[in-house]
This record gives structure tokens, C-alpha cells and sequence, in this order.
């Protein structure tokens, strides 16, 4: 059965994210003129790199469950990462989790415990910073990540199949559809790669995740990302039903003015209890 | 007469360092040794699995299986009025460690594991009488009663397919209880003099109904291992056999065997 193999240091799987640094980054996003796309991108690439490295974090350290990269595409086009990450296409995640450009603090209201909400201060790690600059060239990017995957493919044959998580304002400057087909075309001994979307719109909608049609869908450029997005297979939907998402059977992993940090809890690396959520 | 033993194996890619189960019982001072038993006072054992997407699971498991053994929980009550006490053991070691900014936001998360209990108490006339068994489970360890070469009873799940990757597991996140306590299970019964119990934690007990539901009897198997001259490492060799042959789940293995 496809999408079953074991994710774990022995046979880790990749997550590649594709983040938009075009120039219409620029702009508002949901309706609200004070805040930017690029603002929301950077909140929602910090967030999933934060999670992923959650999710290997033991008490001995970071397990390298999964390798992660990050391909900018804007002014130019390969990997974004700063620091001593820099030029590095594919990482492990203990590398990630040790070497965010800096570690902010904010604050987050957590239940007492008595029946009352507190505030706590956590420490927010920070690996990117909001750019918005010149085009939006989807299709070369995603031609470079077909690159970097098939290298992947050839080193870890029967890993989970790799995740291609795309974060966009849907404006590309030149037409990816041909090969984001080529890209869902890849696979391991396990399946297909998927690729998912996350779509960052500067119009005021209310948030749509993980579709199983276009009906919801207000304009053009998310109906070419959802077109361009993978079905969840099988065992993604049961662990999206369990998060409480609607799944009718056909539902594709785009979402649109929303994040995507619960695909990382549908990955299965052991007992994951139904209490922690 | 009563023997007890107990096999360990980890994760397929992990050490024992690694190893996020726990077990503790009042029987022998070390394992794969038959001892007189003393039957004044009950037995207990208690095994429980710590979840992997937790950290300092280990930990949290090891307090559980203590707890129980010194003082057994007889409800879900009784467990809800203890777990502030467990959960302040458990937070004051971690307070103990220098921790990076990854594994602070987990340790907030809380450790999870599952717990299963058993005690066994015995006739005040004599041994050979058998006497009575109480148990209480979280989660998905499990406990199986064998006598005669029939498989008597199976708690507290009953078939293969029950098995599944999300159990409700006890926190030391006290909020994150809230959902488990109608998940707190008890049962009791009868032993007679030559049962067999085995206490195994998940993977393993899913191997052992699925034995079961196609007719085989895996008892046979494991009580192989508790005769003399067998030990750890044979059952490890056995382990990485059937994992091989894709029989059993690839997680941590616990198997506590007592014969009465």
C-alpha cells in the first residue's frame, strides 16, 4: 500500500518548500493594507520549519526524521536559507533546528490550568525574513526542485514519497503547470511526490483548506494552484479527518489564506497520542 | 511457585538509549529469574510505552509503572487525584536539564505514555488454590491470561484490528487528561495454579492476536523464551525475524511472562 513507509532515520523523507520573493509579495494580504503577503509567507515558512523541528525533537536532541529545503524564487531562483545554511540545498532538520538566524520572543496565551488563560513568553525561532522582489518565475523553480528531488529519489529509493509544499500568490511570470505535472509524476517505492500549495491572496475571502472541488475558489491564479495539487492520498485524510477537516475523498492538499502546519502532524513517525494536539 | 521474565527489544535504527518503554514489578529482584514469591501480600507488575512523539517520554513511563507498583491506581479517579504529584516528579527532573529552544516548546507539550497494571492476589489457604487478578489499563499495552493452552482472556483490547496509532495516553500536561479519563479501563478475574500472563506492549501484543485470529497459539512461541537458557538476546534475534518478515510493527518490545 502506497504512502505506508516508515519515516525514520534510517529512511528519512524530504519536505522542499518553494517560497515566493516576487515583487507583488509587496502588496496587502486578505484585504489588510498594513499587513504584506511577503509578512504572512515569512510567518508561514518560520511556522512549518518550527514544527517539523518539534516534531524531531527528543530528549537527547533532534532526530533527523526529515531532511528540508528551501528554494526562493524572485529575483532569483535556488536556495533561500541564510547563515551557515547558505547554498545549502538539502539540510537535516537537526541542522535547521541549531541554526535559525535568530530566536525572537513573543508571547502565548496558555490555559492555567485553573480555568483562566495566561500569558507565557515562548521563544520564536526566525530563519526568514520577508523579501519581495522583480518576477515570479514558478516554472524554473519548480524545474530546480525537480532537480534536487530526483537526487533525493536515487539516494533514499523507498522513503516516504517527498513533500513539495508551494508558498504563493498564484502570479507566476511563466507557466509552471508542465512541470508541476512532472514533479507529481516522481516517485519512490512508496508513491508519488506530492505537491501541495499554499496560496496567499491579497484579496479578503475566507480561508479554504484542502478543497475537493474549485467551487470555493475566487479567482483564477488559486484555481491553477489547486489544479496543480496533489490529492491527499488515503492515509493523509484519515490523519486530516482526526484534525477535524472535512474529507470527502478526493480533497487536494491547497489551501488558500491559511497555513498548512497540520500536514506536519499527519505524518506518522509513531505513536502520535489522540490527547496531544 | 511463580517465575516472571521479561524481554526487551528496541525500535529497528535505535539503541536501548533509546528505548521508551518501561516495566517494574515486585516479584524478583532481576529479570529471567524463578523466585519463591512471598503470598501474604499481592504481586504487581506494570508495564507502559511512551509515546514517540513525545519527549522525555522514558521518563514519564518509568514514573507510571513505579507509581503503580508501590501503590496500584484502583480508578480513574484515583489516578486523576495522583497524576498532579507524577507530573511535579516529572517536571522537576526536567527542570534539572539545560534545554535548547526545540526542546523547551516539547517539553510544554508534556510526556505521554500508556500504562497497564496487573496484581495478583493469592488464597490464604495455599498457592495451588490460584486466586484472584485485577488490572487497569491506558492505552494499548495489553494483558493476556493463558491456561490450559487456550487463551482465556484479552485486555483491554480484544482484536487485532482495535490497534491503531493514536491511542489516548496519560500526560504529564495535566490539561491534556481531560480526554483520557473515560479511557481508564478495569477488569478482574480468576487464576489457577499453571496460568501464564504476558503484559506486551503494542507491537507486539498486535502480532500476538493476530496469531491468535489465524488460529495459531503465539503463547507458545514466547514461553519458549522463559525456559532456562534463553535470554534477551535470542529474543531480539527473534524480534528482527519477524519484523523482517513484516509480522510486527517496527516499535519499542516489551514482553513481561509470568507463569503461576
Amino acid at each position: 500500500m502506497a504512502y505506508t513507509a516508515e519515516i525514520s532515520r534510517v529512511n528519512p523523507t524530504c519536505f522542499l518548500f518553494l517560497i515566493d520573493q516576487s515583487g507583488s509579495m509587496e502588496d496587502g494580504w486578505a484585504g489588510d493594507k498594513n499587513r504584506k503577503k511577503a509578512d504572512e509567507l515569512a510567518l508561514i515558512i518560520n511556522r512549518l520549519l518550527q514544527n517539523l523541528v518539534i516534531k524531531c525533537a527528543k530528549a537527547d536532541g533532534i532526530r533527523d526524521y526529515f531532511y528540508v529545503g528551501v528554494l526562493g524564487y524572485g529575483a532569483r531562483v535556488g536556495p533561500a536559507f541564510s547563515g551557515s545554511l547558505r547554498l545549502k540545498e538539502l539540510v537535516p532538520i537537526s541542522e535547521i533546528a541549531k541554526n535559525p538566524a535568530r530566536l525572537e520572543e513573543r508571547v502565548k496565551r496558555v490555559d492555567d490550568g485553573a480555568g483562566g488563560i495566561i500569558n507565557q513568553k515562548v521563544k520564536f525561532p526566525i530563519w526568514f525574513d520577508p523579501v519581495a522582489d522583480n518576477g515570479t518565475p514558478m516554472s524554473e523553480v519548480f524545474a530546480e526542485a525537480e532537480r534536487i528531488l530526483k537526487q533525493w529519489l536515487s539516494r533514499f529509493p523507498n522513503c516516504f514519497p517527498p513533500i513539495v509544499i508551494n508558498i504563493t500568490d498564484g502570479e507566476p511570470t511563466t507557466n509552471p503547470s508542465g512541470n508541476a505535472t512532472r514533479i507529481r509524476s516522481l516517485s519512490s517505492s512508496d508513491g508519488k511526490i506530492l505537491l501541495f500549495n499554499i496560496h496567499i491572496s491579497d484579496k479578503k475571502a475566507n480561508p479554504v483548506m484542502f478543497p475537493a472541488g474549485e467551487k470555493e475558489l475566487i479567482d483564477n491564479y488559486a484555481k491553477m494552484l489547486y489544479s496543480m495539487s496533489s490529492e491527499l492520498p488515503p492515509h493523509l485524510q484519515d490523519a486530516a479527518k482526526k484534525q477535524g477537516y472535512s474529507i470527502t475523498g478526493s480533497n487536494r492538499g491547497f489551501v488558500f489564506n491559511a497555513d498548512m502546519t497540520h500536514v506536519i502532524d499527519f505524518l506518522d513517525i509513531g505513536t502520535r497520542p489522540s490527547n496531544l494536539r | 511457585m511463580i517465575s516472571l521474565h521479561c524481554f526487551t527489544y528496541p525500535k529497528r535504527g535505535n539503541t536501548m538509549n533509546d528505548y521508551e518503554d518501561a516495566f517494574f514489578y515486585t516479584i524478583n529482584k532481576s529479570a529471567s529469574q524463578k523466585s519463591p514469591i512471598n503470598t501474604d501480600s499481592p504481586y504487581r507488575i506494570a508495564i507502559a510505552d511512551g509515546a514517540t512523539e513525545s519527549s522525555f517520554a522514558a521518563e514519564w513511563a518509568w514514573l507510571l509503572v513505579h507509581e503503580y507498583v508501590n501503590n496500584p491506581f484502583t480508578s480513574a479517579k484515583d489516578i486523576q487525584n495522583r497524576i498532579q504529584d507524577l507530573s511535579n516528579q516529572w517536571n522537576d527532573y526536567i527542570k534539572t536539564k539545560k534545554l535548547a529552544w526545540y526542546a523547551e516548546e516539547k517539553v510544554s507539550t508534556g510526556a505521554f505514555s500508556t500504562v497497564l497494571g496487573l496484581e495478583l492476589k493469592f488464597q490464604a489457604s495455599s498457592f495451588a488454590n490460584g486466586g484472584l487478578w485485577s488490572a487497569i489499563a491506558v492505552g494499548d499495552s495489553c494483558l493476556f491470561q493463558v491456561r490450559r493452552n487456550s487463551l482465556v482472556y484479552a485486555f483491554p483490547i480484544e482484536k487485532s484490528q482495535e490497534f491503531n496509532n493514536s491511542p489516548a495516553l496519560i500526560s504529564s500536561n495535566l490539561e491534556r487528561n481531560v480526554p483520557v479519563w473515560t479511557h481508564v479501563l478495569l477488569r478482574s478475574g480468576e487464576w489457577k495454579s499453571g496460568d501464564e500472563f504476558y503484559l506486551l506492549t503494542d507491537a507486539i501484543a498486535a502480532w500476538f492476536l493476530n496469531e491468535c485470529e489465524k488460529g495459531l497459539r503465539p503463547w507458545q512461541t514466547l514461553i519458549k523464551f522463559s525456559q532456562d537458557g534463553e535470554d534477551n538476546i535470542t529474543f531480539g534475534k527473534w524480534i528482527d525475524s519477524i519484523r523482517a518478515q513484516s509480522k510486527l510493527k517496527n516499535d519499542d518490545v516489551t514482553c513481561i511472562i509470568i507463569t503461576v
